[in-house]
């Protein structure tokens, strides 16, 4: 299914000017490779490492783009896109494990661990995913400044870079973002805590 | 009311506040909020939270938890252990996984509900990927399938959805192997093979009576049953032609790239003939074992003559020998098996425009049905070889005689740097087998060098021996190193090219090649060198056959050498003047050549030769400005590697001979002359290289009106071509174009007729129907009619063609000239009004010769 590199960068330019089909086309064409790649070094990983998703995200673009077709501009629309995808899996499968543990009874599937929402340590991924999207309505930018440095795991320079910005323009949005993000999180947790909403 | 509301309603102005207090120190911060929002207490109160949480966070949104990523990934490994064995689904329970594709798992199951036993294959919708999108398009893949009926195609049993919400399907279970397995395992000949795709087609046939198209023929999507009969599988980018409006979109994109039609890569509307197409790539591959391929624009399919691919080597695919083994027979069999009618049904299949394929499924299987019974088929013969031959389009630049400097040129690049090479000291011969390759290489070529005589003539026929000799010799012994072998075999090949000994260099070329390949694999930078030397020799009979290894050999070389290896920028010369003359993607070629130019200046070592060659080929078709500089460095460069007595540095001269034609023809016909001279003493008159440099010298002559010393120069390479490249029709067609024209300027017009009509039959058949040396062509018959006064007859071709090329870009002089003829016939004829017309737009022409491009 990836035995095309050129398949995924048209598709990858097409989606990046706005053809959000191109997004559903991508996925089936990565997401093998990202779930093999993930995978394999989660098994490397402790359980509690958080996943380096650059190393991911470029294990996979070689994999699919290759070495001869590392144009930048389809690096860069491969980093945007993996974030994404990233986000998507990442969301989805939250979304779902919460729906089976609500008691939709369900195929058995094979999810050994519970996800840990209020969590102190690490932001849950359903509050990120929720908070995002009110960020993106008033500060699109912001937003995916915060899907490339959280769900993508990119550096900021490699975010400056997608962005095709400044590294200090990205570590200003970020920091900003971030006070958002919490702020909206700890509201969110202390609201069902405390049996609001 | 949602705590962060007032963020969300002063979201400006708080933004404003927090990004102005993070550009202080921290220690001024607090003092600057309290100034902003004196009157503001509200505001102020969120902002200090806001850097509050900033201060004491720890690090929460580094990067998702592990534990999340490591649920949502962890089963990756074991495949996908979405539904394990003994899942029961619906009525139905899991047995075993049975196929994985991009969007769906597919489950071998069992109906559990006892009545009977039944295996039926499940499909669901992989985890993770049932979005909106996803799942509507699975779920019309079950609508598409409840409205199919056929045996050949696999039947829906049922449908329904997991207790998850995720959709799933049942279908017949069908054990067997894809079609191209099967046939290779049972060893079927063509025959047997024809028989299947007509199966195929039938069930392709019989979904479009259903207004569904498939969309997705290809091997791995059809299996052959024990009992032989074939099952079309996986509807799932199907598409319905009516009532299918937004979701057809989310499909649109949805192909496996090597087995799209050209509408569906360019995303048009998609029609059965997609599907026709589709077919004809399976035929072609049943039959060659050759999968289809792109160029890596990803847009154009190449059709290539099917027979051709049946003797060839091919990266990717097994040996020739081998796949003519899979179907009972040997590569010239299976060349001949399926030149003629298969040729022409799986051209017409493959035809770039859907109106041109077969109008129908059913009309493909019915010429292979006529094939097989050995009737004739419905493909029109008269429009067969036009069918063929119209892949070979045209260069933009319409005029003949840079056409054939190009092809001469190509010839240069690889040759003359192994022309070159020197070997420092004599050694055992010996010693030379048992070394390395490069040196095997470097040893024939220093003793082909050593042979070749500085006299013309005679010398030719020791070299020839010599790589007789030496060719019997490797193939007598066929053990041995396969990477000296290899490298002998190139050495030989590239030595019978340079000799002009085209077809037998081709042959040797194959053979290297698929040496390399034996002695190396694939990947190697020797594979990618030779296979772009065979790519020149295949562009002599079979341009698009010639684009696809190109294709290849610079996939191969940017893989092994790296993006900026002279290796590549020498390919990418090679590769951009053969496409050049397949098409007119102009702004790709050039785009190439900057690139192979960029590539061949800044790389190490010398590369000047490659240099002049990428540069003269950059100057083609430019502006004089832009050209002649480029001409002059080329040769330059030139004859600072190879002095004044060189091949190279002939077809340098004859590039700045055409450049300069317009500026000043005499100073050009010198030029072409001094090329001409060096040629001879290179390589004798019997050379294509010679020819077509005298070919250039008398289109020189011709275009300043030198017809008398035009026609006796366009005679000899018209003869010389007949003998020697009977094969090479486009070369005789220019030359019988040019002393067409020549004699109906001075005086024989008759004679004239013949030639031109001779030329407008072979072009007839290797342009395309609006190429503008087709149509110039035609207006010169038209005008050796008229200088024999059949001006009834003349009219309609001058004229005709005059309106053709009225809105073409054109090369001015070709413009002027066929202007020129037809205000001469009005003239002559006595209807002075019409001349008056014409002469009108050849006044504006002439006005305007200088605006255009040099050629």
């Amino acid at each position: 299914m990836t035995d095309s590199p050129g398949q995924v960068t048209r598709l990858l330019a097409s989606w990046s000017d706005g053809d959000d089909r191109a997004f559903a086309e991508l996925v089936t064409l990565v997401y093998d490779d990202l779930r093999a790649i993930a995978h394999r070094r989660l098994v490397a990983a402790g359980s509690h490492q958080t996943l380096a998703t650059t190393a991911l995200v470029n294990e996979v673009y070689l994999r699919l783009v290759g070495h001869s077709g590392g144009h930048w501009e389809s690096r860069a629309h491969f980093f945007a896109f993996a974030s994404r995808a990233m986000r998507h899996i990442l969301v989805d499968h939250a979304r779902r494990a919460r729906a089976e543990k609500r008691g939709g009874d369900a195929v058995q599937v094979g999810l050994e661990e519970p996800i840990m929402a209020g969590n102190d340590s690490v932001a849950d991924v359903l509050g990120v995913d929720e908070a995002v999207k009110h960020l993106a309505e008033r500060n699109p930018r912001m937003a995916q400044v915060v899907e490339l440095r959280f769900f993508g795991g990119l550096d900021v320079s490699e975010t400056a870079e997608v962005l095709r910005t400044s590294v200090r323009t990205v570590e200003r949005e970020w920091t900003r973002a971030k006070a958002y993000l919490l702020e909206m999180l700890d509201t969110r947790e202390a609201e069902a805590r405390d049996g609001v909403g | 009311m949602s705590a962060d509301e007032l963020l969300w309603r002063r979201w400006n102005e708080v933004d404003a506040l927090l990004a102005g207090a993070l550009e202080l120190a921290e220690a001024d911060r607090e003092s600057y909020i309290a100034r902003e929002t004196i009157n503001d207490p509200e505001l102020g109160a969120l902002v200090t939270r806001l850097l509050e949480r900033l201060s004491t966070d720890r690090g929460r949104l580094t990067a998702p938890s592990g534990e999340v990523v490591r649920a949502a990934f962890g089963d990756a490994g074991a495949g996908e252990v979405d539904l394990a064995p003994g899942t029961v689904v619906g009525p139905y329970v899991i047995v075993g996984r049975w196929a994985q594709g991009g969007m769906a798992t597919v489950y071998e199951a069992e109906r559990a509900d006892g009545a009977y036993r039944q295996r039926v294959a499940l499909k669901m919708l992989r985890r993770g990927l049932d979005t909106m999108d996803l799942v509507q398009r699975f779920l019309r893949e079950r609508q598409i399938l409840s409205s199919l009926s056929h045996p050949n195609i696999a039947r829906l049993l049922d449908g329904g959805a997991a207790p998850d919400g995720r959709p799933y399907l049942v279908m017949e279970f069908v054990e067997g192997d894809p079609i191209t397995t099967h046939a290779d395992a049972k060893r079927l000949d063509v025959n047997a093979r024809l028989d299947l795709v007509q199966q195929v087609a039938g069930a392709v046939h019989a979904a479009h009576r259903q207004l569904v198209v498939h969309r997705d023929i290809k091997p791995s999507n059809i299996l052959v049953n024990a009992d032989g009969s074939v099952k079309l599988l996986d509807f799932g980018i199907a598409k319905l032609l009516e009532g299918d409006t937004e979701h057809t979109q989310v499909g649109v994109r949805a192909l496996t790239p090597s087995y799209a039609s050209p509408e569906q890569i360019r995303g048009e509307s998609i029609t059965t003939a997609a599907d026709v197409y589709q077919l004809g790539l399976l035929l072609r591959e049943l039959l060659t074992g050759i999968r289809p391929q792109h160029d890596d624009a990803g847009a154009e399919a190449l059709p290539v003559r099917a027979s051709r691919l049946a003797t060839l080597e091919w990266r990717g695919a097994p040996p020739a020998v081998e796949r003519a083994t899979a179907r009972d027979t040997t590569p010239e069999r299976l060349a001949r098996q399926v030149s003629g009618d298969l040729d022409v049904i799986i051209a017409k299949a493959l035809r770039p425009e859907p109106e041109q394929r077969y109008a129908s499924a059913d009309e493909l299987a019915s010429d292979i049905r006529r094939h097989l019974r050995g009737l004739p088929i419905a493909a029109h013969p008269e429009s067969r070889t036009y069918r063929l031959r119209k892949l070979v389009r045209r260069n933009p630049w319409g005029a003949a005689a840079p056409i054939v400097a190009g092809v001469a040129l190509v010839g240069y690049a690889l040759t003359t740097t192994v022309q070159t090479r020197r070997v420092a000291t004599e050694r055992d011969r010996a010693e030379q087998e048992a070394s390395k390759a490069a040196e095997v290489t470097e040893f024939l070529v220093q003793l082909f060098q050593g042979a070749n005589p500085n006299e013309e003539g005679s010398g030719q026929v020791t070299v020839r021996d010599l790589l007789d000799r030496g060719l019997g010799e490797i193939e007598t012994e066929p053990n041995g190193d396969p990477a000296v072998r290899a490298a002998m075999l190139s050495a030989i090949g590239k030595s019978y090219y340079q000799l002009g000994q085209y077809q037998q260099a081709r042959r040797v070329m194959e053979q290297a090649v698929a040496e390399r390949r034996a002695a190396h694999g694939g990947m190697h930078r020797d594979v990618a060198s030779d296979l772009s030397q065979l790519a020149q020799l295949v562009a002599r009979t079979d341009r698009p056959a010639a684009l696809l290894i190109f294709a290849d050999a610079l996939d191969v070389a940017e893989q092994t050498a790296g993006p900026t290896a002279p290796l590549v920028g020498r390919i990418l010369t090679l590769y951009a003047l053969t496409l050049s003359r397949a098409n007119q993607e102009d702004a790709r070629v050039q785009a190439m050549l900057d690139r192979a130019v960029a590539i061949l200046r800044a790389a190490p070592g010398d590369n000047r030769a490659e240099l002049a060659t990428a540069l003269s080929a950059a100057a083609y078709g430019k502006a004089l400005d832009i050209a002649l500089p480029r001409m002059r460095e080329a040769l330059m460069l030139r004859r600072a590697v190879y002095g004044d007595r060189h091949a190279g540095t002939a077809m340098s001269l004859s590039d700045l001979a055409l450049a300069t034609e317009r500026v000043d023809p005499i100073e050009a016909d010198s030029l072409m002359q001094e090329a001409l001279t060096i040629m001879e003493a290179v390589h004798g008159t019997r050379h294509a290289s010679t020819l077509g440099i005298m070919n250039n010298l008398a289109g020189l002559r011709r275009d300043r009106g030198a017809y008398r010393e035009a026609a006796p120069l366009y005679r000899q390479v018209l003869a010389l071509r007949r003998e020697l490249y009977p094969d090479e029709s486009g070369g005789q067609a220019y030359a019988l174009y040019g002393l067409g024209l020549s004699l109906a300027e001075s005086g024989s017009p008759r004679e004239a007729e013949t030639h031109l009509r001779d030329a407008y039959r072979i072009l007839r058949i290797s342009e395309s129907p609006g190429s503008i040396l087709l149509t110039l062509t035609q207006a010169a018959v038209g005008y050796s009619l008229a200088r024999q006064r059949r001006f009834t007859e003349a009219e309609p071709l001058l004229a005709g063609a005059a309106t053709r090329i009225r809105d073409v870009p054109l090369n001015p002089v070709d413009r002027i000239s066929l202007l020129e003829r037809v205000v001469w016939m009005y003239r002559a004829w006595g209807r002075d009004a019409q001349a008056a017309g014409y002469e009108e737009q050849l006044d504006h022409a002439r006005a305007t010769r200088g605006d255009a491009g040099a050629s």
